[in-house]
């Protein structure tokens, strides 16, 4: 008789619960009506019903099981030397259980690891315990002892270890709520431990958060050291990899190098990529790929394919992790961000060769961020600085012309309010004229320069708008937006950011969802977002903000594509550069046609094109394009133009990467000769430019006048977060011997101390 | 992923079909059953045979006081303990026949021997026809659980699930079918 198949039970089912909820004639009654109408199922019915007869005679079922009574199942077995004492774990490969020598000879406990797969061959098992033995000579503190290793009779391996009481990394890191700098110092221990068996040889291969562990004073101990090898060696599973074994026991290979996945060989190289996944949870409080859950399937993709999303970014996804830290996720954010950022991307890059050539190297990196000393590895291809210099001097495409869109901007309120309520034309002046006043202040062009004067008619203006013109939405929609431009522009980006949020609700409400002002306000928010460093949210707004404006104006209208090129940005700040680098070609090409090569938003797509290939390495090509299209925007809209300065301190950025160190200095001197007079002698910009000289100078040897630039920088608007990390810029290492530095050092930390203050 | 993970992040993990969330919760529940019944035994001072069902209610009392969470339902819990206890119950009928044969194992007091006790082989049987039936009818493979292994009432179960004691009872004449069907054919095979 077979057992029943799932679809039969499926089937079957719900006659057999009437059947049984019926008794005596009742359901003798029932059961002939059954027969007449379902022939096919009664045969089976009735065979069912018949054995709850039997079962019911044999009181199937009725008797207890024995009851545990508390006696360890494998109590008093012995293995070898060993009496098994009780069983501790259940895992994918295997059981463990808790054991101690019998012969009196040690009182240490031990862990014994049976592991779920039989020894093909004799030949084989005797490999297994001399490979075994091997491992068990890797002697480190921070190493579980592997003790013996030997074959059952019954032909199953096992595995004698030291035992380990602990908890999970993580787990413990989480409990006891470690700082960054905590969570690093348990890792160094790690990395010693995989160091000492790199100096013997031996790889781990299957490094994860389960295989360390830590005890209740804080010891971090790594367990089963080469035995994803002592496994994959067994003659029957020739073929066996990490992901076999892992698939074979159910589980997901979220630690596994892109080498592991793909059959490549494995190297030193794979544990560092290993310990940097690690190294990224314990930070971050998630995995590469993201918050979970994932699928085996996502998890391969994200291992083999994906660019690694920056840690400092992953925390800003997860808000609720911070607190696992003792601190806010801000804050949490602001640490990772740079050069833990830049550790981590290191270790975990897809092609072993560009990882830490050796675990040593990841310890050294991770031992100098801690001494807060300049860290060996290089953001990417270019200097980490200039990298923010960049960053921060980007040009957003739809954002490209902010000036003429402000002009724009004016221009629409005066026609909605001329054209629509002309009985409140009065009104419209006046505000028009008020516009324009904070307009000129705002606007570097105008050659007032006096930003805090400037800043301080703005809050009057937005605190106006807040209470003056609340019945009037759609005027007050645009007003938001125009201000929050203004904001932006003096890189009050938070106050923009709010600003422009309550004008996308206003002008919602007031115009609709799919209005022209509504994504323009939309457009701009995600901007201000990408401004802050909050990539992920910009891309996820500007993804779905080019979704509606295809539907809305089409795929190659202005807008659309002015986002499509913000968002070919932020991809390239989130160094997803390949993905950047296709959509910012894409975008071109359709500017060129439609717009014409040499209009605003082109140049602009130009400029960060260039930007994405000086971020690759591609040097050569940048300099070509962004000294083209420098060309071009000089001729079209002349030099003294905010767009200009920007496109020059790209140029600048490149030649200084390139190591043109001659040509650098020209650039950076014209550039300066231009901000100081158009944008204000002590403007981040200017501020920047003459950093960028002094580090020139520095690399030219020429301490005396890198180090007065310096001090020039710092007096004169430098921001006081890059005035305290002087010392940790590689591109200043030139001074380090110079005793001058330390003592501008220490000014730098006293003037951002006192600035912070106010 | 689960960063330290609870017993009720891993009880809504593993029922997301997560494996190794599932495996992680069954050793944790198994050596809490275990540690409890050692404590327990510890306490009565003699060798004793312990109710299940007590087992697993101080489970259940000490696991999710620790996690410092209700279990949103102690049902949930209850159906993983009892399946965990069908784990431990089966390993310690092993260890039994493994004595009573003698073999490499050494004698030790066993406690209250019970008479007419299901055998080891036919409660390994039973335990892989459960797992069969839980894929096709979990609910019904829990009943088993919680009735046979762990020895709860029907209206104790009724009470937990928050159904009528009728359709417990229909409930389980059905798994019985089916196990007792699906051990016989084990034999033919």
């Amino acid at each position: 008789m077979p057992a029943l198949s799932p679809d039969q039970w499926q089937k079957i089912s719900p006659y057999l619960d009437h059947a049984l909820s019926l008794s005596g004639e009742e359901r003798t009654h029932w059961l002939a009506d059954f027969r007449s109408t379902s022939s096919d199922l009664c045969g089976l019915l009735d065979k069912l019903l018949e054995e709850h007869h039997v079962l019911s005679q044999e009181h199937f079922l009725e008797d207890q099981p024995p009851r545990p009574t508390g006696e360890e199942p494998l109590n008093g077995e012995s293995l070898g030397p060993y009496k098994l004492l009780s069983r501790v774990g259940e895992g994918g490969m295997g059981s463990v259980s808790l054991a101690e020598r019998n012969d009196g000879r040690f009182e240490r406990q031990v862990a014994i690891k049976f592991l779920r797969f039989a020894m093909s061959s004799s030949a084989a098992a005797e490999r297994f315990k001399r490979e075994g033995r091997i491992l068990g000579q890797l002697a480190h503190p921070h190493i579980a002892e592997l003790i013996d290793a030997g074959v059952t009779p019954k032909g199953e391996p096992y595995l004698v270890l030291e035992y380990v009481k602990g908890k999970q990394i993580d787990e413990y890191c989480d409990e006891h709520a470690l700082g960054v700098e905590a969570r690093i110092e348990l890792f160094l221990g790690i990395l010693g431990a995989v160091g000492h068996a790199h100096a013997n040889l031996v790889v781990h291969r299957d490094i994860k958060p389960s295989n360390v562990l830590v005890s209740a004073d804080g010891d971090v101990k790594l367990l089963d050291f080469g035995i994803a090898k002592l496994l994959a060696d067994d003659a029957s599973s020739a073929e066996a990899t990490l992901l076999t074994l892992e698939a074979g026991a159910g589980m997901t290979p979220q630690f596994a190098a892109p080498e592991q996945l793909t059959g490549g060989a494995i190297t030193t190289a794979t544990d560092v990529y290993a310990l940097g996944t690690l190294l990224y949870l314990l930070l971050t409080g998630q995995h590469p790929a993201g918050p979970g859950p994932h699928s085996p399937a996502d998890i391969v993709k994200a291992i083999t394919e994906t660019e690694v999303r920056l840690p400092s970014q992953a925390v800003g996804l997860a808000n609720n992790t911070s607190g696992n830290f003792g601190i806010t996720s801000e804050k949490l954010h602001g640490k990772l961000r740079g050069d833990l950022d830049t550790i981590i991307t290191k270790s975990l890059k897809k092609k072993p060769d560009e990882r830490y050539g050796s675990v040593v190297a990841l310890g050294e990196d991770l031992r100098r961020y801690l001494k807060h000393e300049p860290i060996s590895a290089r953001p990417d291809k270019i200097g980490y600085r200039l990298q923010k210099y960049v960053r921060r001097h980007r040009v957003g495409v739809a954002a490209a012309a902010a000036m003429l869109l402000l002009l724009s901007g004016f221009a629409a309120i005066q026609a909605v309010q001329l054209h629509r309520i002309t009985r409140e034309r009065d009104r419209a002046d006046r505000i028009a004229q008020f516009m324009t006043g904070i307009f000129k202040v705002a606007d570097p062009g105008q050659k007032l320069g006096n930003t805090v004067s400037a800043r301080d008619v703005l809050d009057k203006a937005a605190h106006d708008i807040d209470t003056g013109l609340a019945r009037d939405p759609e005027l007050q929609a645009q007003l938001l937006y125009v201000m929050a431009m203004a904001y932006n522009n003096l890189g009050l980006y938070s106050r923009a950011q709010a600003l422009m949020e309550r004008s996308v609700q206003v002008s919602t409400s007031a115009f609709g969802p799919e209005n022209i002002q509504t994504l323009r306000s939309r457009q701009k928010l995600a901007w201000t977002l990408f401004q802050q460093g909050r990539f992920s949210e910009a891309e996820s707004q500007q993804r779905s903000l080019i979704n509606l404006e295809r539907r809305v104006f089409g795929s190659q209208h202005k807008e659309t594509v002015g986002t499509m090129g913000d968002l070919a940005t932020t991809l390239s700040e989130e160094r997803r550069l390949p993905e950047a680098e296709k959509l910012q070609r894409d975008v071109l090409e359709i500017q060129t046609h439609v717009l014409g090569p040499e209009a605003h938003f082109t140049l602009a797509s130009r400029d960060n094109l260039a930007v994405t290939l000086l971020y690759e390495g591609r040097l050569e090509e940048a300099d070509k394009l962004e000294k083209q299209t420098l060309e071009i925007q000089r001729r079209v809209y002349g030099p003294q133009n905010l767009t200009t300065i920007h496109y020059m301190m790209n140029e600048d950025a490149i030649k200084i990467e390139m190591g043109s160190l001659d040509e650098g200095e020209k650039m950076s001197l014209e550039l300066l000769d231009l901000e100081r007079r158009l944008i204000g002698p002590d403007s981040p910009e200017a501020a920047d430019t003459t950093y960028n000289l002094a580090s020139i100078k520095a690399r030219q040897g020429k301490n005396d006048e890198a180090l007065s630039l310096l001090r020039h920088a710092i007096d004169h608007g430098l921001l006081p977060r890059e005035a305290v990390k002087l010392g940790e810029d590689p591109d200043l290492k030139a001074l380090h011997n110079d005793r001058r530095f330390n003592a501008l050092i220490a000014y730098a930390r006293q003037m951002g101390s006192s600035k912070a203050q106010h | 992923m689960e960063i330290s993970p609870t017993l009720s992040t891993l009880i809504a993990a593993a029922e997301h079909g997560d494996k190794a969330a599932a495996d992680a919760l069954f050793s944790a529940l198994y050596s809490e059953l275990r540690r409890l019944a050692k404590y327990e035994l510890g306490r009565h001072g003699a060798p004793m045979s312990l109710s299940a069902t007590t087992l697993l209610h101080q489970a259940y009392i000490e696991m999710a006081g620790n996690n410092g969470t209700s279990f949103a339902d102690r049902k949930r819990f209850m159906g993983y303990a009892a399946r965990v206890m069908r784990g431990l119950i089966i390993d310690h009928a092993r260890s039994r026949s493994a004595q009573k044969r003698g073999g490499q194992f050494e004698i030790t007091s066993l406690g209250a021997e019970i008479e007419n006790a299901v055998d080891e082989h036919k409660l390994v049987q039973i335990s892989q026809g459960l797992d069969e039936l839980a894929k096709v009818d979990a609910a019904l493979a829990e009943i088993v659980d919680l009735k046979f292994f762990c020895g709860f009432s029907f209206a104790e179960i009724a009470a937990m699930r928050d159904i009528s004691e009728r359709t417990v009872q229909r409930q389980w004449e059905k798994a019985r079918i089916y196990l007792h069907r699906s051990i016989r054919a084990d034999l033919e095979m």
